[in-house]
């Protein structure tokens, strides 16, 4: 609805009222007139404070008083900070979003040493492979990781690692990953989401090699089509980065790299209902070559965008003047 | 009572061009605003005068901020009753009682001065716009 803020307001203040959770929410506020958005950052375990935004005095408070700009998103701040935030004497589109991803995935792989295939996440299900040949092993030892050794995969599939049963249309997909050794071309390396069969899926991988990129690519009827490629830096052989492959049921999407945003876009066929619009998660390995690489996965997470039972009330008010 | 009927003070720039009969008028703002209340504390005793004067003192003691001065309406003038109340922001920077004896009765007239840092008065919350946030990862109006 289109709020009307009258010329010569003092604020407007937000009140938010805000249930205790587990889970670190972020929530967004949204002017779709002036394009101007905020996030407050709430971190896991909060205790339910409430807080109040005062645009009038530029403070952002707990219910006892205390500052709480802390909580204030640094990268989306710009209703918080720009004059042109609020129009004046114009109607203003205002919305509002508590993004939550719960964890509903994670392994560290601390099961027993072997194939990966049919051995249970501690959250999450059980793991499956499809894809080429070569499976992926659990190393136990001190390392407790996961790893593939295959070589000469075929150009147009590397094997996947199907994190449960459960398919998701928001989901943000994450895994550490690192190479033995650089150089002779690098493998692909990262996650996938949106699993309907081999020839239908989405994916983000690492390219490991003296120039360390970043791509996201969607497989559509075994048709795979770049959405982006990021230069990411030069690293070291046997060192792990983190890579997370996030997609909202609206299409969009974002690559991260050691949780920096490299990549973000919105494509129709990964919107909710359309052909990769559900779809199970997962790892991602391939190695085309013929020179021996191990590649090595730890700490893979999946989180959920699903919409779930939250309670937070907001209250926008001002103060009217007059001369 | 000064201040209600009256502007902001001016912070008026201008420049003098030299050797020109002339001034420069450049952009300028209204700054604050000074309301300065007279009144007349009245008691029954001496004691009792002398306690409302050091409440009185007390009330407008405070220079680290500014208080908040709430203007109703008197309750017997029902003709007004659904106005809203007015309020505005002050620090009070005198609140003077002159302590001469000259009726029977025990009173004594007062000044305030309150320097108001905004010029405006204003309405409280005349609209408030509420959404509920049921579930997560879904948007919501404001309504």
């Amino acid at each position: 609805m289109a709020i009307t803020l009258p010329n010569n307001v003092r604020g407007p203040a937000l009140d938010l009222t805000l249930p205790a959770s587990a889970e670190a929410t972020d929530l967004t506020v949204r002017n779709n007139t002036t394009g101007k958005t905020l996030t407050i950052n709430l971190p896991t375990a909060w205790a339910g404070d409430d807080l109040v935004l005062d645009w009038f005095r530029r403070t952002i408070q707990d219910q006892t008083g205390k500052d709480r700009s802390d909580l204030l998103d640094a990268a989306d701040s710009d209703l918080w900070s720009s004059p042109a935030g609020f129009l004046p004497g114009a109607s203003n589109d205002l919305e509002i979003e508590a993004v939550c991803a719960a964890l509903t995935g994670q392994d560290p792989f601390n099961q027993t040493a072997g194939t990966l295939a049919a051995k249970n996440l501690p959250l999450g299900g059980t793991w499956a492979e499809a894809g080429g040949a070569g499976v992926f092993s659990v190393v136990a030892g001190e390392s407790h990781c996961l790893q593939r050794t295959q070589t000469n995969d075929g150009a147009a599939i590397g094997r996947l690692a199907l994190a449960g049963a459960a398919e998701e249309e928001g989901t943000v997909v994450a895994v550490d990953a690192k190479v033995s050794t650089l150089g002779l071309g690098p493998p692909y390396q990262g996650v996938f989401c949106r699993y309907k069969d081999v020839s239908n899926y989405v994916y983000a991988i690492i390219l490991f090699e003296e120039s360390t990129s970043v791509f996201v690519y969607k497989v559509v009827a075994g048709v795979a089509t770049k959405l982006s490629g990021t230069a990411v830096g030069s690293y070291a052989a046997n060192t792990n980065h983190r890579i997370a492959l996030q997609v909202e049921r609206s299409g969009a999407w974002s690559v991260s790299f050691d949780d920096s945003t490299v990549a973000t876009g919105t494509d129709e066929v990964l919107a909710a209902g359309k052909t990769l619009g559900k779809g199970r998660r997962g790892i991602y390995d391939q190695w085309s070559g013929s020179t021996g690489k191990t590649r090595t996965y730890d700490n893979f997470t999946v989180r959920s965008l699903a919409p779930a039972a939250y309670a937070a009330k907001a209250a926008l008010r001002w103060d009217r003047g007059y001369f | 009572m000064t201040g209600p009927g009256s502007l902001g003070e001016p912070e008026d720039v201008r420049d003098r061009p030299p050797g020109a009969a002339r001034e420069i008028a450049r952009r300028s703002v209204r700054r604050g605003k000074t309301w300065v209340y007279e009144g007349i504390l009245k008691a029954r005793t001496l004691m009792q005068l002398r306690e409302a004067e050091a409440l009185f003192r007390a009330a407008f003691d405070d220079l680290e901020g500014e208080g908040r001065m709430d203007v109703t309406w008197h309750p017997l003038l029902t003709a007004f009753a659904e106005v809203p109340p007015k309020f505005y922001e002050a620090r009070a920077l005198t609140a003077d009682i002159i302590d001469s004896q000259d009726t029977r009765n025990f009173e004594r007239p007062f000044v305030v001065g309150l320097r108001m840092s905004d010029r405006r008065y204003f309405d409280e919350e005349s609209e408030v716009h509420t959404v509920e946030v049921k579930n997560t990862n879904t948007t919501y109006d404001f309504t």
